[in-house]
């Protein structure tokens, strides 16, 4: 791949351009990897949640590396990893809501002499 | 005479309207159907909500007339589920969540920060354009027969029982989320990024820190009652099995993702009404706002939790007890900022030169109604007592109080207040005045009984009674009889005041603030010269740090 | 409609009436994307929501339903797509640094970059035809003529509810596919004659923003939908 060094005069730094597609293309051979290695960890029937918790682990790696290097959110202003990060963050809190719901549904305790 | 003191308007030479203003910058239908200027699509979007206004407001005529016998003789029982279904999803999604941010947060956003327009304003008409796709499927359901589920769609009824026009409904509303989401998108981008000169996030008007709250809460949550609905919608056409009972669907998941929004849609309907007051109560008090930060960031404190709340629905749907305690001591937590907000606009009335005007009756409504909703609030937060109200009137009377003692008495009272910026024309006096006391009292008059109706045991959605409910439904019919007549008021004398009002100036209440620094209507592009902002917000009676008369951005230098 | 679109797209050649500076411009335009996407996880979560609870409440149907899809079948289609991601970095950085080579001008490699988009995404969906036919062929669509796949289970009725939200979530995921590629196809001669380019790029970067969300997607609906299959032996 050429390199081709580029600047318009946008020193801020708020949005970084990636003068060279290289990186890239190691970002995608990183997320290669981590796809083969997800699907050879799921072959030996690691259990439950283990397994779970490997295939997770390697799906947010990947989500971080697209996230950070494919949309440029690496070098960006604070602001749009506020934002980035925000929308996951709100979710997650309304997974940890519903898990605590339902693992807790059944568990009602009658004190005795209540 | 844009930073006087004086009230009244005579006080300066009889002003004039300005030559040219945004109104009348082009004509036609198609210069107002395609306009990208967020004051004209403000008015587009006022003139629809107004529409829908008045359709739910039928709906709860209606609601109303049945209930004054205890015997069902108006409607069948399942034509009155269809009806007091429309009235709420009517009012809640086509009037209440836009009426505020979509026509004052829209004309006044950029007026306040400094701004031309927008960020995107085609996508500010997009979102119009959608709420009327969203509407028109609305109102095709409604022709055809309605839905009778109840605004909450409540599983396994709405998926596998109901015969109404579920899905038509679902997808109407699922459009008209996208014109909400569309807005908050607009409203984030444009309060982070077009600021003018000088405007730092703590010269903010408080109005525009309740919309920045709001339209957090209009992108995150919003989309999550698009994909709920989407659910419902795809279980009832192709029989995907989301909620069916016979294979273990889960009726309380329904709850929890219909209420992550519809919990915090209601602080959608509230913030920017909460906006709205601050702005008007400081400029009739003629004092800077008690407490300016705490205001600001108890509006985002507001969003923040008033998102972790929403399971205090669910207290009695056979969610875990546990969950039920955490959301209860949440439920609690949001109180706090109400309470500042509170605490702080009745401190800034304190030893303020407050000045009786329309707009200032409709605060001083909000500020008693909205106290007593949310206290009610808080009643029905704990989880013990919640068991013994819920599902009854007292839930009825209390989300009124919040939604219309709050949210409409601010949409009403932001009207007046900014009527005369917004068409260059004077709404005051008597009748106005009368409207103001009248919705008051018609309200009170409507709702209170509810409270007692609901403790003594009346359930919601029941178009029959026992006969010893009778004096207090009496009652609420009356009250709602008064309601209507003060609602119905303004409709006149506002259309009255666009050819014979008095013609405003600039700035005819004497009040701070960008929006009050250009002329009335504005010019197309808001300011003649880009504003550069080196005063504070609400800086009333306090000499400005550069005290150089007036901006150097006041267009009009009279 | 086309001509009028296309204006639309092209148009941050120059700067908006209402911006002061393209600066100001960019940031809008990429705060205002960041911002739908940040609706469109929330959107997504909602569905990943449903799954989590119905996960949580029925852990041996699920693993049951997961087991009748080929797991392998789905990690090739995850390279796919992170190809279609790869090429359309290529695309925007093309565009960004106004690349060209020997042969053909910048404004091709931007369409290059789209084109390699276009055809890693057809063939992950072609890929999604033949599974999905494979279910109409196993009693596995909902509503269907469904028949559990397995019985010595807890709740062999819930692995519907698994169908259900398997076709729902990379139904959504696939939908947004093909709105992602219509737009694509509009841009493609857009790009070829030079539309996108060292100055005025904002629209291609916002839509490369928007695949990669697809991606993103993707790959939190693998393990999901295919892994969890594999935590445990097969099922009867």
């Amino acid at each position: 791949m050429a390199h081709h060094i580029y600047t318009d005069g946008d020193d801020r730094g708020a949005f970084i351009k990636s003068t060279l597609i290289k990186p890239h293309f190691f970002t995608l051979l990183a997320l290669f990897v981590l796809t083969i290695v997800t699907y050879l960890a799921s072959l030996p029937h690691l259990g439950e949640p283990l397994a779970d918790l490997v295939a997770l682990a390697i799906a947010v790696a990947k989500v971080a590396l697209v996230v950070g290097i494919f949309m440029h959110v690496k070098g960006s202003s604070p602001l749009i990893l506020v934002t980035a990060v925000s929308g996951f963050f709100w979710v997650l809190l309304f997974f940890a809501y519903l898990v605590a719901d339902v693992k807790t549904r059944d568990m009602v305790t009658v004190f005795p002499g209540w | 005479m844009a930073r006087s003191m004086t009230l009244t308007p005579d006080a300066t030479p009889e002003p004039e309207m300005p030559k040219e203003h945004y109104l009348n910058a082009s004509h036609g239908l198609k210069s107002w159907l395609l306009t990208t200027d967020h004051k004209r699509i403000g008015i587009l979007y006022l003139v629809s909500v107004s529409v829908f206004f008045l359709l739910g407001g039928i709906y709860a005529g209606l609601i109303r007339l049945e209930l004054v016998t205890p015997e069902g003789d108006l409607f069948q029982p399942d034509t009155y589920n269809r009806v007091f279904t429309m009235h709420a999803i009517l009012m809640i999604f086509f009037f209440l969540v836009p009426s505020i941010p979509a026509t004052l947060g829209n004309f006044l956003l950029p007026l306040m920060i400094g701004a031309k327009d927008v960020a995107f304003p085609k996508l500010n008409l997009a979102s119009w354009y959608m709420y009327l796709i969203g509407a028109t499927l609305t109102m095709v359901a409604l022709f055809a027969g309605g839905v009778d589920t109840g605004w909450t769609f409540y599983t396994p009824f709405s998926t596998t029982y109901s015969n109404s026009y579920v899905t038509t409904v679902a997808i109407g509303i699922f459009v008209n989320g996208f014109s909400s989401i569309f807005t908050g998108v607009n409203f984030l981008v444009t309060i982070h990024r077009m600021r003018a000169p000088g405007m730092t996030w703590f010269r903010l008007p408080l109005f525009v820190w309740a919309h920045y709250a709001t339209s957090l809460i209009m992108v995150l949550g919003t989309p999550v009652l698009a994909i709920t609905l989407l659910l419902v919608g795809f279980e009832r056409m192709f029989g995907l099995g989301f909620f069916d009972p016979a294979l273990g669907g889960d009726p309380v998941l329904f709850q929890h993702l219909f209420w992550f929004y519809s919990h915090p849609a209601v602080y959608i309907m509230i913030l920017p009404s909460m906006g709205v007051i601050s702005e008007i109560i400081s400029a009739f008090t003629r004092k800077p706002i008690f407490g300016y930060k705490l205001i600001a960031f108890s509006s985002l404190g507001i969003a923040v939790i008033g998102f972790l709340v929403w399971g205090h629905h669910l207290f009695v749907s056979s969610q875990s007890i546990y969950a039920g305690l955490i959301f209860s001591f949440l439920t609690m937590l949001v109180a706090v900022p109400s309470a500042i907000k509170v605490f702080n606009w009745s401190a800034t009335l304190y030893r303020g030169s407050i000045a009786y005007t329309t707009p200032m009756f409709y605060a001083l409504g909000f500020l008693g109604l909205f106290t007593i909703g949310g206290l009610t609030g808080l009643m029905l937060g704990t989880l013990g007592l919640d068991i013994h109200m819920h599902d009854t009137y007292f839930v009825v009377a209390h989300f009124h109080y919040i939604m219309v003692g709050g949210a409409l008495m601010g949409y009403l009272g932001g009207m007046h207040f900014w009527w005369p910026k917004i068409f260059g024309r004077i709404v005051g006096g008597f009748w106005p005045h009368l409207s103001a006391l009248l919705v008051f009292v018609g309200f009170n008059l409507t709702f209170f009984p509810q409270f007692v109706l609901g403790y003594l045991g009346m359930p919601r959605r029941y178009h029959v009674y026992p006969d010893e409910f009778q004096v207090l439904h009496v009652l609420s019919t009356a009250g709602a009889t008064v309601l209507a007549l003060g609602y119905a008021m303004p409709v006149f004398y506002f259309v009255w005041s666009l050819k014979y009002g008095k013609v405003a100036g600039d700035n005819p209440w004497g009040a701070v603030g960008l929006e009050w620094e250009t002329t009335s209507p504005p010019p197309l592009h808001n300011f003649e010269s880009m504003p550069v902002v080196d005063f504070d917000a609400y800086q009333y009676h306090q000499p400005k740090p550069h005290s150089q008369g007036k901006p150097a951005t006041a267009p009009s230098a009279s | 409609m086309i001509r009028q679109l296309t204006e639309f797209m092209g148009r941050e050649a120059t700067v908006a009436h209402h911006f002061e500076t393209a600066e100001q411009q960019k940031e809008s335009s990429f705060l205002g994307m960041w911002l739908f996407l940040c609706q469109e996880v929330l959107f997504f979560g909602g569905i990943f929501a449903a799954y989590v609870n119905y996960r949580v409440m029925y852990p041996e149907a699920f693993i049951a339903g997961s087991q009748q899809l080929d797991v392998f079948i789905g990690a090739m289609n995850t390279l796919v797509l992170l190809c279609s991601s790869f090429t359309m970095v290529y695309a925007v950085w093309a565009a960004q640094t106004g690349f060209r080579s020997k042969r053909w001008h910048n404004g091709a490699h931007v369409a290059f970059g789209l084109v390699g988009t276009l055809v890693f995404g057809a063939a992950f969906l072609g890929v999604k035809v033949v599974e999905y036919s494979s279910k109409f062929e196993h009693h596995l669509v909902p509503n269907l003529g469904f028949i559990p796949p397995v019985s010595n289970i807890e709740h062999p009725e819930a692995t519907e509810i698994f169908f259900s939200l398997y076709f729902g979530m990379t139904g959504l995921h696939a939908l947004h596919m093909v709105v992602g590629m219509a737009i694509m196809l509009v841009m493609l001669p857009m790009a070829w004659k030079g539309k996108w380019n060292t100055t005025n790029h904002n629209f291609v970067e916002g839509f490369g923003l928007y695949w990669h969300f697809v991606d993103i997607v993707w790959i939190f609906i693998f393990p999901f939908i295919y892994l969890i299959g594999n935590s445990v032996g097969k099922l009867t």
